[in-house]
């Protein structure tokens, strides 16, 4: 398996609440963190290991192909916030400018390096984490990180933080200052991102946890957690952080 | 110049399965095999090229494998992996209520637009009229999306695995299983 990256970007002038969606429109939904796919207005974006598909879907019962981008190597997912896709691969975030919908352009490339210059974060942050298992033969020079990304500048997006995790994260979610990082097994921790984007922290302190769920991704709607992982698809009322009532479960059968 | 990316992508896809150089354990051999005996690794999962492509709405199915979730409104869509989209009532968060299901063939992903439900089909991507949940109506297919390249090794996997034989039909899935002396790897 190799790493995935994944990005929850959170612009702190706008309601963090809308973070994982473009609109809130009737027709629109919402997807998880580890998507393939996302839609940003009448727009379709779909990867695969290598590209990005773009069809318009302005009729949505009939979508038009419009587009093959081809990005890199081993693309594991997609992120849309604004007018920009956020584009993880074992290698790179890559992002993309979709001020003209149907030709995205490439506007930064952030390597993963191990290394990193602690800069300021000011308007915007960006989190990502990445994966990596023993099977990844990229392991020798990746580890398991979650990254924080200046991105108040697109065209020059800078990594602040890349924190070191003793665990493999999954999928991220967000809610007002407050990132839910899954960690598989070990279910999600919940950490202050005015902490995780201090400028001189090194290290992360989670202020709750939730546990007895394997965590892959979660989608958060107001108060209301919604986790899928190994053991099924759990619903979390969040309204108190730091008292998360479980409400229900779907199990595999 | 589409046609000039649909080249390149194939050319880094074939770059990205084959042999390099410093590598030769990632060759694609003539036969003789890694020589590396029993391993782990990932089997490719065959459908006939008709069946691989039908797309059925079933009413409730057990759910095996979660896999990517979708939220619309009192919904969520959850994908069971390689299989189908189960549509889950979600408008009491305390008690969710499995509606329907709709078998998809190698699914991965899923998304929502104002009642039409998208999802890849192994190379297509389909559509699917979600308005009434009780009653979903397959409405569109667009083919030939998904490169057939992606078919020939498992995207979210390195390490070895059994080369794709293509006569034996689409690859829906990969199984992760003990190998004999694999002549693949990546």
């Amino acid at each position: 398996m190799a790493a995935i990256l994944i990005i929850v970007p959170f612009a702190c002038d706008k309601s963090p609440m809308e973070s994982g969606s473009d609109s809130k429109s009737a027709g629109e939904g919402k997807g998880g963190s580890m998507a393939r796919m996302t839609i940003l207005g009448d727009y379709l974006y779909a990867v695969d290991g290598t590209s990005l598909k773009v069809f318009h879907v302005k009729n949505p019962q009939s979508p038009q192909y419009k587009n093959d981008v081809h990005i890199g190597r081993d693309i594991e997912t997609i992120f849309g916030f604004n007018n920009y896709l956020y584009i993880g691969s074992v290698s790179a975030v890559y992002i993309y400018d979709v001020a003209q919908p149907q030709s995205p352009v490439l506007i930064s490339t952030i390597r993963h390096v191990l290394s990193c210059d602690p800069v300021v974060a000011n308007d915007t942050i960006a989190f990502s984490t990445i994966r990596s298992t023993s099977e990844c033969r990229f392991n020798q020079w990746e580890a398991n990180q979650l990254l924080v990304l200046d991105v108040s500048n697109m065209k020059n997006v800078e990594k602040t933080h890349a924190y070191h995790l003793n665990f493999s994260p999954f999928g991220l979610g967000l809610k007002d200052t407050t990132l839910f990082l899954c960690k598989g097994d070990q279910g999600v921790e919940l950490l202050d991102i005015r902490e995780v984007a201090e400028k001189d922290s090194h290290s992360l302190n989670p202020f709750n946890q939730i546990t007895g769920t394997h965590a892959f991704d979660v989608i958060i709607h107001e108060n209301l957690l919604m986790l899928v992982g190994d053991d099924g698809l759990v619903f979390f009322d969040i309204s108190d952080l730091y008292n998360i009532t479980e409400l229900s479960r779907i199990i595999p059968d | 110049m589409t046609r000039l990316l649909i080249f390149l992508s194939l050319v880094v896809v074939f770059l990205a399965v084959s042999c390099s150089k410093d590598d030769p354990s990632s060759v694609r051999d003539g036969g003789n095999g890694t020589g590396d005996g029993l391993v782990e690794g990932y089997r490719p999962i065959y459908m006939a090229p008709e069946a691989a492509r039908t797309i059925e709405v079933t009413g409730v199915e057990p759910l095996e494998n979660p896999g990517k979730i979708f939220w619309y409104h009192n919904f969520m869509m959850l994908t069971d992996q390689r299989k189908g989209v189960h549509v889950i009532d979600i408008s009491n968060p305390s008690s969710p209520q499995k509606l329907n299901f709709i078998s998809i063939p190698g699914v991965n992903d899923v998304a929502v637009k104002n009642s039409f439900l998208y999802a890849d089909n192994i190379t297509d991507l389909v559509v699917m009229d979600i308005s009434n949940v009780y009653d979903i109506s397959f409405e569109t297919r667009v083919k030939n999306v998904y490169p057939t390249t992606n078919q020939m090794y498992p995207q979210h996997a390195t390490g070895y695995f059994e080369c794709v034989d293509t006569t034996k039909g689409l690859v829906v899935g990969w199984e992760k299983t003990m190998l004999e002396d694999p002549k693949c790897r990546r």
